[in-house]
């Protein structure tokens, strides 16, 4: 009997202590990419935010720099994210003192057709809360919409039990951090790239190759089908901003061009005719004319079609003269287009606004 | 419920533990009846749909082996047995899968088939026999460490220790014995089986990709998730009926040690190749054997020394066999193949002791035998015969002999990380003792003594922490 209370005692001591170890310094085991989420939660519970916020995907999170615009902003959008972080994160931001006049709103089409990481990354990471889970739990049964929620059944957990794990950061969801972290010594690193993120406002970059001319997935889309329950996140998001006056706009990233040949015609339509319908519906929310623009194959840093350092300042500052040319509530029809080399760059024909008067 | 999820690791193993030492007080019947209970509701989470399946499968055997008893026309209804039972098994195996396109299996029909076959043979053939009563009968067949993926059970071994009178209360002997054998098969199972299963995975997508080394090392690395999966698992089933007091069979006996293939076919899955031994290859080999003396044929060794007779009375059973056994795994032609290449060496072996040919050293004959082993598993676990053909070729150079990757999609699958780690895992299944050894007490093996009770805590903590998104056991697929 001596043995197995030992045995016991030694199983719950060492649980125990990896339980707070985990639970209390997470930037010295999580994934790389965690100061960088870390650092927009900080900016986020600081509600340091400024007059626009940038929510979406990897490419919004990488491609726009806040430090080039021409105002305060922060780089809200987070890699593999959805619609649900974006109005998670909106959702907090819309508490803190001070609301944005504008929202940059940015994912590719295939971030509407599937779960991307939303377990593995938004909750893993904290991103995504308990009270999150529990509305997205509701939702996804409405709409009859598992594919976010239940994703991940390889544990064989249900869905609900899985919720309050990775609510108090259960161990073992972390094992594969800690390993590879070799217990903590991701320290040193992380907290470099949190000052990093939290000094670029949110912005941190992916790829940083010179150039890439590898298709990304959306040249391999067959068809645009967003799920409902991404669908009815996307609405929400709108319809948050809207009841607020906030005027959002959906800027969707450009791709390299190796992509942008191998995009289906039928994808860039349905994507086109998909915002287009939300365009109508909230007055505040406006559209790019191109939805799939596409830049020479240099400014990209990998296979996802992230814009390298050069890519994404370039990018950037097109977009600061952009804003600074047509600021919020200004937007008209000849900003369209002005996201694509190809595309037609109506910038000239926008009124500066200083020769508007009021 | 896998034996490495949390649901089983921190709710279903606790709470039956707990009530079987609370249950078990009212007297063995309870604490029988709580198992079967237990049982049930371990095979019902997983597949619940099946669950009548299961019902009748055992109520139907178990009113066949009734039958036997009272009546004397027992070759009718063990043929009867046989029948519904390979049907049961070939229906949902076979048939299903060809004829819809996503036909879902059972969960452990092979092993409660084959247990429930077992039983029917070995009642046939003890004439005095009494058969078993409802209630030992259902918990030997329902037991649910080995319902879901073995060891097969032999009624003639396990009946009398589901029958026996005493003894079903939880001790802290056979707890502790039982618990540290189930962290030992959990630190197998998560900590070096499951970190493979991405790097595998990836390498069998494209194997036409992969050049000289990646090829190796994907075969490599299946071959070594594959030992440790099983030896994990066979450990965490002989663990859990420790725990109950009822002792299974060994199923595992380091088996890539082995000099030769007869040899490792004794150590891999032993309770499956006794039982096709037992009862397809031996029945076959002595009906062949009459036949012959029926027909004036010798069979003493010089005629087995002559092709015919070698072809007839070794070559035969040992052919259908192993074509039974690698057809056992599903209907794929990859497993039929398995199946011959593996009757191919285990011929080549017999003929080489037949002819006496001088034995091989031992290193070689592990050596030689570990890679024809190897062969074999890229056939076993390939996709298709072209994805096992492409394999090969790459093994064999054939693709070209650049060092680029398997793409496992992680850091840690990077080749020079997957080769340190391949090799560690060689380490340990040529050097370290096995769990069995380990376990006998001598030398640094294992006691219950309070330093071993802190290391096998601590080593709880680390199968726990490294059970998260692990995956299934392989042979739950069969």
């Amino acid at each position: 009997m001596r043995y197995l209370w030992c045995l016991a005692l030694a199983a719950l001591g060492s649980f125990g202590l990896v339980w707070l170890w985990v639970a209390t310094m997470p930037m010295a085991y999580m994934d790389p990419e965690y100061p960088s989420w870390r650092a927009k939660q900080v900016l986020l519970d600081r509600c340091d935010l400024g007059e626009i916020l940038i929510v979406g995907d990897s490419r919004a999170a990488a491609d726009i720099l806040p430090n080039l615009l021409p105002t305060t902003a922060t780089n809200l959008a987070v890699g593999g994210g959805e619609s649900i972080e974006a109005f998670a994160v909106l959702t907090r931001a819309l508490t803190c003192p001070s609301a944005p006049r504008l929202v940059i709103v940015s994912f590719d089409p295939g971030h509407f057709n599937r779960a991307d990481m939303f377990w593995d990354r938004s909750v893993r990471f904290g991103f995504v809360g308990g009270a999150d889970l529990t509305a997205l739990q509701t939702a996804s049964l409405a709409t009859g919409d598992l594919s976010v929620y239940a994703g991940r059944q390889a544990d064989g957990m249900p869905a609900s039990l899985r919720d309050v794990l990775y609510t108090i950061r259960f161990p073992p969801l972390y094992f594969a951090d800690l390993a590879r972290a070799a217990g903590g010594l991701r320290w040193w690193r992380n907290q470099h790239t949190l000052a990093t993120t939290l000094a670029a406002r949110g912005q941190y970059h992916f790829g940083t190759a010179a150039g890439s001319d590898v298709v990304a997935l959306d040249g391999h889309l067959t068809a645009f089908r967003p799920l409902p329950i991404l669908d009815l996140y996307f609405d929400r998001i709108l319809a948050l901003l809207a009841a607020r006056g906030i005027e959002a706009r959906f800027m969707p990233m450009p791709v390299n061009e190796a992509t942008w040949q191998q995009i289906h015609p039928e994808v860039r339509s349905a994507f086109a005719a998909y915002l287009a319908s939300y365009e109508r519906r909230y007055p505040l929310f406006h559209v790019a004319q191109d939805v799939t623009p596409h830049w020479p194959n240099r400014f990209f840093g990998d296979r996802f079609c992230h814009l390298n350092p050069d890519g994404a300042e370039r990018f950037s500052r097109l977009l600061a003269q952009r804003l600074q040319d047509a600021p919020p509530s200004t937007q008209n029809e000849a900003q369209n287009g002005w996201l694509s080399e190809t595309g037609r760059d109506a910038s000239a024909r926008v009124l500066p606004i200083s020769k508007r008067g009021s | 419920m896998p034996f490495n999820s949390f649901l089983f690791l921190l709710g279903f193993l606790p709470f039956v533990l707990v009530g079987y030492a609370l249950i078990g007080r009212l007297g063995d019947g309870w604490a029988k009846s709580w198992l079967i209970a237990a049982s049930l509701l371990f095979y019902g989470a997983w597949a619940y749909r099946f669950l009548p399946l299961l019902a009748i499968s055992v109520g139907g055997n178990f009113l066949l082996l009734r039958l036997m008893d009272r009546n004397d026309r027992v070759g009718g209804l063990v043929a009867l047995g046989l029948v519904l039972n390979i049907g049961l098994l070939g229906w949902f195996k076979y048939a299903a899968p060809a004829m819809w396109a996503d036909p879902i299996l059972p969960l452990g029909i092979s092993f409660f088939t084959f247990t429930q076959i077992g039983c029917l043979l070995d009642q046939a053939g003890s004439s005095n026999q009494p058969p078993p009563r409802a209630r030992d009968y259902a918990l030997f067949v329902l037991f649910f460490p080995a319902l879901t993926a073995g060891p097969i059970l032999s009624a003639r071994e396990m009946l009398p220790q589901f029958a026996r009178p005493g003894g079903w209360r939880l001790t802290s002997d056979t707890l502790a014995t039982g618990a540290t054998l189930f962290i030992i098969g959990l630190l197998k199972k998560t900590l070096l089986a499951d970190p493979l299963a991405s790097f595998v995975a990836a390498g069998f997508t494209d194997p036409a990709a992969l050049s000289l080394l990646p090829a190796w090392q994907t075969a490599a690395a299946w071959s070594l998730q594959l030992y440790f999966d099983f030896s994990g698992y066979t450990d965490m089933a002989i663990g859990l009926a420790w725990m109950f007091g009822i002792r299974f069979p060994q199923n595992f006996d380091q088996p890539y040690r082995a000099r030769c293939i007869s040899d490792y076919w004794q150590r891999w899955h032993m309770s499956l190749t006794r039982f096709l031994m037992n009862n397809i290859h031996a029945p076959l080999t002595l009906a062949i054997l009459r036949r012959r003396r029926q027909y004036g044929l010798p069979i003493n060794q010089a005629a087995q020394q002559r092709a015919g007779g070698f072809l007839t009375m070794i070559g035969m059973p040992i052919l259908v066999t192993m074509v039974l056994a690698g057809v056992w795994h599903g209907p794929a032609l990859t497993f039929l193949l398995f199946g011959v290449y593996h009757a191919g060496l285990l011929l080549m072996n017999h003929g080489w002791r037949l002819w006496r040919a001088p034995p091989l050293p031992s290193l070689v004959g592990v050596g030689l035998t570990y890679l024809c082993v190897l062969v074999g598993a890229v056939l076993f676990r390939a996709g298709s015969v072209a994805d096992a053909g492409a394999l090969l070729a790459g093994m064999a150079g054939l693709h070209g002999f650049t060092m680029s990757g398997v793409d496992g999609g992680a850091a840690d699958s990077h080749p020079a990380v997957m080769a340190v780690w391949i090799a560690g895992l060689y380490a340990i299944v040529w050097l370290a003792p096995s769990t069995r050894q380990l376990m006998s007490g001598s030398g640094f093996g294992w006691r219950p003594t309070p330093h071993w009770a802190m290391a096998m805590g601590c080593a709880a903590t680390l199968g726990v922490l490294a059970s998260g998104g692990t995956g299934e056991f392989v042979y739950f697929h069969f």
